[in-house]
């Protein structure tokens, strides 16, 4: 596999400062390559994954349990040897280092406070001995909780306590396996927050593990996609999450329209590809998809494939829009569809809709929208898709 | 809980504690017995003989050295069955349980071959002037024998109980492997270890078959109740038993206070505002 690097800066600094920067000193933030990197648990294995990481970024490592997401931390960590291929943290080597050499803070998934000691003396174990924890203690709210131990706290506490001692002593990688999923849904949003804002302050260099899209679109400079020790895709949140590499990522990040439709006609012109989809065995086109097709696509007429689009790339508009002779703007596509049923999540609404040709459609809307279009289930409307917006996927 | 269903529970439960409750009067009765037997003047008695003051100091300092002994040996091969994996390991905690398994008296007959004058260790430690027959080490020896086991399972519990990604979080903050089983490890997995050594010290000081056949002399505080009672009758070795008993009560309710855990608070305070 080859090394996915995106030209991202560290975020709160400009390109410029980056390069000015000297470079990273023993206690600040490193770089992280992999190179090759096979790590495995028993008789499981991963494949080589190259990986890159500039001092101060965070990379959210997405897939399901199982994956090898967390084997690759404890690999990182040193907890596991490497089974092939090279970990550089700055201008280290890890290979050769015990766990307790590789200055990593690890965050786990299940509470490792230890138990018999209070927060004050948790922090101040090994490289927290010296340092300075009251900015820490600030920025977590544990001021008030230096005296306790672990089990006279909540979960949400003790998940920050255990943040505060991955990050004391300022180490130059941190792990963090799972580390909302320990605590109840209600606490995490704050939790999650108080990450994001502690990962941009510190600029500590960040590998992140997590089962959940929103944790990797909030917290992730990067985003990799990792499904039975493979890197399906590794690139900007934005990039992963919008342009999924193929169906598999797709589902793992979370693209909520997935259609299996079938090339009819296929022009080209330049890099410019223009598309008609059909369903199934129809001969009439149901759609017209154009822009420019993904590299490691190559369409034939007949073939199949998943058109992929976000919930909330989605726009519900009246069915009126649609009757008139007007035509949709340029770059834009527009849906007939069939209203089944709308349910508010959070400040949005979901609605779930019937196509013409039965497959469902899922959209976002404003509550203000919903109001407008006066919208019940069994209505007909318009659903509006820019097409740069819409990406065509391998089937299979 | 529908109500006949908890009643039905609840008549068990009473079946549960009348059956315990006729195992603790099966336990306590004959102590009691044997506690009620002598006279005051028979404790007198005994405890003014020297020979069974020195034979109880001895069962003492056997029983601690042979503890120790468990501390040193037992403790670290718990940690490697609680910890690691291993082909042949189901081999090695055969190994460890067979005292447990073996008739004691064979036991001291097993190890009679192995430290006798020409056994197999015997003769070449009685080159360097070391005697396992018939004085304190062979008595230490012959306890360490049958009261190790317990060290090693209780002790082994206690570390399974301590998740390893604690000692794992504790490596990760940059503490040697040393130094995690010394501040984390070992205070964690206290409970176990401390009950496998009270557990091994009660078997060690109790020993007789695997003692005698070794250390007939000097005299074990069993071996001597037991001579007294060859001896003198009923009355003297009766009241050596209780004063026996005694001390070892006594210093077993001190063990079990050290082992308990800790009590503290357990109401997690409220997340402030």
């Amino acid at each position: 596999m080859t090394a996915l690097t995106t030209g991202i800066a560290p975020r709160g600094l400009g390109t410029q400062a980056w390069l000015q920067q000297a470079p990273p000193q023993h206690g600040s933030a490193a770089s992280l390559h992999l190179r090759g990197l096979q790590w495995g648990v028993g008789h499981w294995q991963s494949a080589p994954a190259d990986l890159d990481l500039r001092p101060g970024q965070t990379l959210v490592l997405l897939g399901r349990n199982g994956a090898g997401k967390s084997a690759l931390l404890d690999t990182l960590a040193g907890f596991l040897p490497a089974r092939a291929g090279q970990v550089m943290l700055g201008q280290r080597d890890l290979a050769a280092l015990a766990p307790e050499q590789r200055n990593i803070g690890y965050m786990f998934q299940r509470n490792t406070l230890f138990p018999h000691w209070t927060v004050e003396r948790n922090l101040r174990f090994g490289r927290g001995a010296q340092a300075d924890i009251d900015p820490l203690l600030d920025a977590l709210a544990l001021h008030p909780w230096l005296g306790h131990t672990p089990d006279q706290l909540s979960g949400g506490q003790r998940q920050r306590v255990a943040l505060a001692r991955a990050l004391v002593g300022s180490p130059q990688l941190l792990l963090l396996d799972e580390p909302l999923s320990a605590i109840d849904p209600a606490a995490r949003p704050a939790l999650r927050r108080t990450l994001a804002a502690l990962l941009r302050e510190r600029r500590v260099t960040t590998v992140l593990v997590t089962h959940d899209a929103r944790d990797a679109r909030l917290l992730g400079d990067k985003v990799a996609v990792l499904e039975d020790g493979r890197l399906l895709q590794c690139g900007t949140a934005q990039a992963v999450f919008s342009r999924p590499v193929d169906l598999q990522a797709a589902h793992l990040v979370g693209v909520d329209n997935l259609w299996p439709l079938r090339v009819l006609r296929l022009a080209r012109s330049g890099a410019h590809t223009v598309i008609d989809l059909g369903h199934e065995d129809a001969q009439d086109p149901v759609l017209r998809w154009q822009g420019e097709l993904a590299p490691n696509l190559s369409l034939q007429p007949g073939q199949q494939v998943t058109l992929a689009v976000r919930a909330e790339f989605i726009t519900p508009c009246a069915i009126a829009e649609m009757q008139t002779d007007t035509p949709a703007p340029p770059g834009v596509l527009q849906l007939a569809a069939t209203l089944r049923e709308s349910r508010c999540e959070g400040p949005l609404w979901r609605l779930d809709c019937t196509l013409p040709w039965g497959m469902q459609a899922h959209a976002f809307a404003l509550p203000d929208t919903v109001q407008r279009l006066g919208l019940q289930s069994g209505d007909a409307l318009c659903l509006r898709v820019q097409l740069q917006d819409m990406h065509l996927l391998a089937a299979t | 809980m529908p109500r006949a269903a908890a009643r039905s529970g609840t008549s068990m439960l009473w079946l549960f504690w009348g059956l315990g409750a006729i195992l603790l009067v099966f336990i306590a009765l004959p102590l009691l017995a044997l506690l009620l037997h002598p006279t005051l003047d028979d404790l007198e008695l005994v405890a003014a003989m020297s020979e069974v003051r020195d034979a109880i100091l001895l069962s003492l300092a056997a029983a601690f050295t042979s503890t120790l002994i468990a501390a040193l040996f037992a403790v670290p091969l718990a940690y490697v069955l609680a910890r690691l994996q291993f082909r042949g390991k189901s081999a090695v905690e055969a190994v460890v349980d067979l005292p447990l398994a073996i008739p004691h008296t064979v036991a001291g007959i097993a190890l009679l071959l192995v430290f006798s004058r020409d056994g197999w260790l015997g003769a070449p430690l009685a080159h360097i002037g070391l005697s396992f027959w018939g004085n304190f080490p062979a008595i230490v020896l012959a306890m360490s024998y049958v009261g190790l086991p317990y060290a090693v399972s209780s002790a082994r519990g206690g570390f399974e109980a301590v998740d390893v990604q604690i000692e794992r979080a504790a490596r990760i903050q940059g503490a040697a492997p040393w130094d995690v089983f010394r501040q984390i490890t070992l205070p964690l997995a206290r409970h176990g270890i401390l009950t496998g050594l009270t557990l091994c010290f009660a078997r060690a000081i109790g020993e007789f078959a695997a003692v005698v056949l070794l250390a007939y002399y000097p005299m074990t505080a069993t071996i001597r109740i037991y001579d007294l009672f060859l001896q003198s009758g009923l009355r003297e070795s009766v009241a050596a038993s209780v004063l026996f008993l005694i001390v070892v009560l006594a210093l077993f309710w001190l063990l079990r206070l050290l082992a308990s855990p800790r009590r503290r608070p357990a109401t997690p305070p409220a997340e402030p505002t």
